[in-house]
């Protein structure tokens, strides 16, 4: 009995000096890099009759130099009235929490080798309308926390728009605000900002065009969201729009290496860019900007409207071009003066 | 002055004349350059599209046997016209650029072309040489009009050499490969680092650390965000050894403000995006330029910055910042964990 | 002179020979009478040797021989064979491998060519130069293997389409020539370029797109099928197969972008798009050769431009040419999703004649 007990305390010893020392073990279980992750395909869209299951397959890269161990899980998603998305951990609430499933939960990644996972969800025949979750992909087994520092764990994730395909869908949008950054411009470009809310219960995609006029007359169009970015119900989302197709226009500036400027408050440093080829585009005067947005009610494309009008005043430029028309008319004058008082003269001789 | 008497009387001078006309009509052909018919060689008719029914320019490179050829022509031949092919008679034409493609000599002179029945004529060419390689291009993209499917016979002749050639015309563009291909979206997130030290802290000043860089890479034309959160149950930062956590300064949620010295406090700061591509950025509440200033965190993860359109290596640097009070205790375990999330927008 | 006279007339008068002594059953087709003659009477332009006594036997024919007793004929060189064949879809030339038939190595040859078999007209002879002319000189007479040996050589500058003779006769110094050996025949093909292009999914005449699925950033992806080429041609100087891109790279409509491409190794470059040729063989002449720059190995692709750039040759006949295209395509961490992206490549040979 004694040697039994023995040769079971030697195994044991064994097998703690072999956890111990083994450097495989501890290497893989102790990342010493930031973590490294590239997915695709982003955003997931998916559309299942209720009582019905479907499936999507998640892709995943190690694009860090060494092989992760790393694993999948779930994040409610939602989207503020400032078209902020928020993630949160699901709650009891989120049934959806019971109808997603993956092959593989945990799963090693070596590097630089996409490793795909499929996703099934069950939709139950109570499902209605838009589920909005994330699949998150993060270390199996992140490092632990080091005195005297903050260790950081990362982490990315793959957004699913899931559509349950039932009778009473709600697809609605409407324009909640539609500005522009001033109310006059010395030059171009002239942001303006499009406040979009859903107030169906599907996400949306909202897009269209600005057709900018003059007088009556169309100068320019530009693109509203053309990448159909969407909104989720109960959400706003901004989109930005930029009217740049004067001259001279605002440009950012960019660095040696390529990068864009910064000011010291961290936004773009911008110069005014001066192709003459595009001279016949100085823009003056009182512009109107309408808005025409479109999105698809489930049945037909619905529009929304909104204008907004501001002025173009290249002040510098008219400023040049009085003072050049005043030293014109002063030499003129002066032309004329002299020219009058010699006649003068000349007749005053003759007499 | 005196008169020179004219050796000859005027029948002989006519006599003599008609002699010399004679041996000049003997002689002449042998005092030219000797011109014979030969056979181009190395010589090809390009089309630049196979295709039947199509219309398309063309090469042609061929090398001369003798000299002396001032036009050149390629004859499409009767078989071509009856395979529904044409030549067009309107040509352009151009040695310009064959040359450096094709090692041959440009064809010199201010040539011209232009096309009738099944041939196609160039015309104005300097006398070329013998046993030269020439290149010349009818530019028009409607220089033919190619015959049905199958092969063909051109004669080509320059000067008094002429040579056949083959070509071969295929099925409605069976000339061509259609390629095709999406390019998906992805997202590419790293940080640089996955610990920021903060050294020893002390009552003199607060600390900050390093900055960490969380960077992003995507073609997703709809932006990305990312966040960050202290999901450690207790957050801040956390001896257990002195049972002590130095709690977020300012809680989470509100706006960046900095540490000051000799109060306890701990905070997540970020700086502005910056890298090849960078969208529209919009920050949330840890966005400051001022040292040890940032925003608190909590179990919630919280927005450190939303930007628009695809990225390039954006980059956002992440800083701790901590300072502690006389009362704090001591302890070397202090630690704290952040984690931060990234996503591309839907 | 008398009797050189009248061997002269022996030799140049067949009718001559008409009046041999002869009984009811028996002719005497050759006698001699021993003695007289010259040897190696000279001009400056003509020798002549004669004899007299001997008279020349008269020539007895089958359909393949031809026997011609006396002096004169025994000193004679042996009448040689020459074979004419086109091994390669020749269309302006044919080879000839002459037969000595015994004869010494210093013995020397002219071919005589017709187009008709009965050499009745269209007479040119094979010149030193192996071009066919109407004269025969002296120089026209080579050894055989100054006519290339038992490998034999071309005759060429000929007519394509069209069936030649060849016979030939030798001779090995003064008074020996013989006459023309047996004919033999061979015709030229017409100028042949043959040219395909498919995706490898299928073959000739099948399938003309390749599509990649989709791409992804930093990641090099190879199209799921490759472009097959096929090409032969008969052309004394080979062939070029070409290529040319409508885009200049992989262009998407909808993103307003264009995945450029160029000359590369995608292994090192941030994005790309480009063609490497992943094989290339024949099955006989050629061969039909891999141009730079894409006969790269891995992921180093050639560019395909809007300008035509010359993929594939051969600098002589080639026949069963086949080559695969691998596309590769990688694009940046900024190349813009979508699912439009698109390239037309035109592919074309032409063969130099």
């Amino acid at each position: 009995m004694k040697f039994v007990r023995a040769f079971y305390s030697l195994v044991f010893c064994a097998l703690i000096l072999a956890a111990a020392f083994s450097p495989s073990l501890a290497t893989a279980q102790t990342p010493t890099e930031g973590i490294n992750l590239q997915i695709s395909p982003l955003p997931i869209e998916m559309t299942a009759k209720p009582g019905t299951s479907t499936n999507t397959d998640l892709r995943v890269r190690n694009a860090g130099t060494k092989t992760e161990k790393l694993q999948v899980r779930l994040l409610a998603v939602s989207e503020d009235n400032n078209g902020e998305v928020h993630l949160t951990n699901p709650v009891s609430s989120d049934e959806w929490v019971k109808w997603v499933h993956f092959d593989r939960q945990i799963f090693d990644a070596p590097s630089n080798q996409w490793q795909t996972i499929k996703m099934t969800v069950n939709v139950p025949k109570t499902a209605a309308f838009g589920y909005y979750f994330a699949v998150e992909y993060l270390r199996a087994s992140d490092v632990s926390p080091q005195p005297g520092k903050a260790v950081t764990h990362g982490a990315v994730a793959t957004f699913i728009l899931l559509n349950a395909d039932a009778p009473g869908a709600k697809r609605q949008a409407q324009v909640v605000s539609f500005t522009a950054n001033r109310k006059s411009y010395e030059f171009l470009p002239a942001n303006f900002t499009v406040k979009v809310k859903n107030a169906g219960n599907v996400h949306v995609a909202p897009h269209g065009s600005i057709f900018i006029t003059k007088g009556g007359k169309q100068v320019g169009v530009i693109d509203v969201n053309n990448d159909k970015g969407n909104i989720l119900p109960k959400g706003s989302r901004f989109f930005t729009a930029s009217w740049n197709d004067g001259f001279p226009v605002y440009k950012n500036k960019v660095g040696p290496d390529g990068h864009p400027l910064l000011d010291k408050n961290g936004l773009p440093e911008s110069s005014l860019s001066w192709n003459f080829s595009h001279a016949n585009r100085l823009r003056f005067g009182h512009y109107t900007a309408h808005l025409e947005m479109i999105y698809d009610n489930g049945q037909r494309d619905e529009q929304m409207n909104a204008t907004l009008s501001f002025w173009v005043i290249p002040w510098r430029i008219i400023g040049v071009l009085l003072l050049v028309a005043i030293f014109i008319i002063l030499g003129l004058w002066s032309f004329f003066v002299k020219t009058r008082r010699l006649a003068k003269k000349i007749r005053t001789k003759k007499t | 002055m005196k008169k020179i008497r004219h050796p000859f009387n005027r029948w002989q001078s006519v006599s003599l004349l008609y002699v010399v006309v004679l041996l000049a009509q003997v002689f002449v052909p042998f005092l030219l350059s000797h011109v014979s018919a030969g056979t181009l060689t190395s010589t090809y008719v390009r089309l630049n599209r196979l295709s039947a029914g199509t219309t398309t320019s063309f090469r042609l490179v061929f090398t001369t046997a003798s000299a002396g050829a001032t036009s050149v022509s390629v004859n499409f031949t009767a078989g071509w016209a009856s395979a529904s092919g044409s030549v067009n008679a309107t040509q352009t034409v151009s040695s310009a650029s064959c040359a450096a493609d094709t090692g041959a000599t440009a064809l010199p002179g201010s040539i011209t072309a232009a096309g009738s029945s099944n041939t196609v004529t160039i015309s104005s060419v300097t006398a070329l040489s013998a046993s030269t390689s020439y290149c010349v291009d009818l530019t028009s993209a409607s220089a033919v009009t190619n015959a049905t499917a199958g092969q063909y016979l051109p004669v080509i002749t320059a000067g008094s050499d002429s040579t056949t050639v083959a070509i071969r015309t295929v099925g409605s563009n069976a000339d061509q490969i259609a390629v095709s291909a999406s390019v998906n979206p992805t997202f590419t997130f790293s940080l640089s680092a996955n610990s920021a030290a903060l050294g020893t802290l002390t009552t003199a000043n607060p600390v900050e650390s390093s900055a960490i860089n969380g960077t992003v890479s995507t073609n997703a034309p709809q932006g990305w965000q990312m966040w960050a959160a202290d999901l450690s149950g207790t957050p801040g930062l956390r001896s257990t050894t002195a049972s002590k956590t130095i709690a977020y300064s300012p809680a989470a949620g509100a706006a960046a403000s900095a540490l000051s010295t000799g109060n306890e406090g701990y905070n997540l700061g970020s700086r502005s995006v910056s890298g090849t591509t960078c969208g529209t950025p919009t920050y949330g509440n840890f966005n400051s330029g001022t040292q040890y200033s940032g925003s608190g965190l909590d179990g919630t993860l919280r927005s450190l910055v939303s930007v628009t359109g695809p990225a390039d290596t954006c980059a956002l640097a992440l800083r701790v910042n901590a300072s502690i009070s006389a009362t704090t205790p001591a302890a070397t375990d202090y630690a704290g964990t952040i984690t931060v999330v990234a996503a591309g927008r839907f | 002179m008398s009797g050189l006279a009248a061997i002269l007339i022996v030799l140049l008068s067949p009718l001559a020979l008409a009046a041999q002594p002869a009984t009811t059953n028996y002719q005497l087709n050759s006698f001699g009478f021993g003695s007289g003659g010259t040897a190696n009477s000279a001009t400056s332009n003509y020798s002549l040797e004669g004899i007299t006594g001997e008279v020349s036997g008269q020539t007895a024919n089958t359909s393949n021989y031809s026997s011609k007793p006396g002096f004169i004929e025994t000193q004679q060189a042996n009448v040689p064979k020459v074979t004419l064949t086109n091994p390669s879809s020749y269309y302006d030339k044919l080879k000839f491998v002459i037969d000595q038939q015994n004869n010494p190595t210093d013995a020397k040859y002219a071919l005589q060519v017709s187009t008709t078999s009965d050499f009745s007209s269209n007479i040119t002879y094979v010149k030193s130069d192996l071009t066919l002319g109407t004269s025969l000189t002296t120089a026209d007479y080579q050894t055989y293997n100054t006519w290339g040996g038992a490998s034999g050589s071309n005759m060429v500058g000929l007519a394509a389409n069209t069936t030649y003779y060849i016979r030939a006769k030798a001779t090995q110094g003064k008074f020996t020539e013989s006459g023309y050996g047996p004919a033999s025949t061979a015709a030229t093909v017409g100028q042949q370029i043959t040219f395909c292009t498919y995706s490898t999914s299928g073959s000739c005449g099948g399938s003309n797109s390749v599509t990649f699925g989709g791409l992804a950033a930093n990641t090099i992806t190879n199209s799921t099928t490759n472009i097959g080429v096929d090409f032969a041609t008969n052309a004394n100087s080979g062939g070029n197969v070409y290529v040319y891109s409508s885009n200049g790279g992989l262009h998407s409509t909808i993103a307003s972008f264009t995945l450029s491409s160029a000359t590369a190794d995608l292994a090192v470059v941030n994005s790309g798009f480009g063609a490497r040729i992943a094989s290339a063989s024949q099955s006989s002449g050629g061969p039909f050769n891999k141009l730079s720059p894409y006969n790269g190995s891995g992921n180093n692709v050639g560019s395909l431009s809007t300008s035509v750039n010359t993929i594939l040759n051969s600098t002589t006949p080639v026949t069963g040419g086949t080559a695969s295209i691998q596309l590769q395509a990688k694009p940046s961490n900024t190349t813009p999703a979508s699912g439009d992206y698109a390239d037309t490549l035109t592919l074309i040979a032409a063969a130099a004649f």
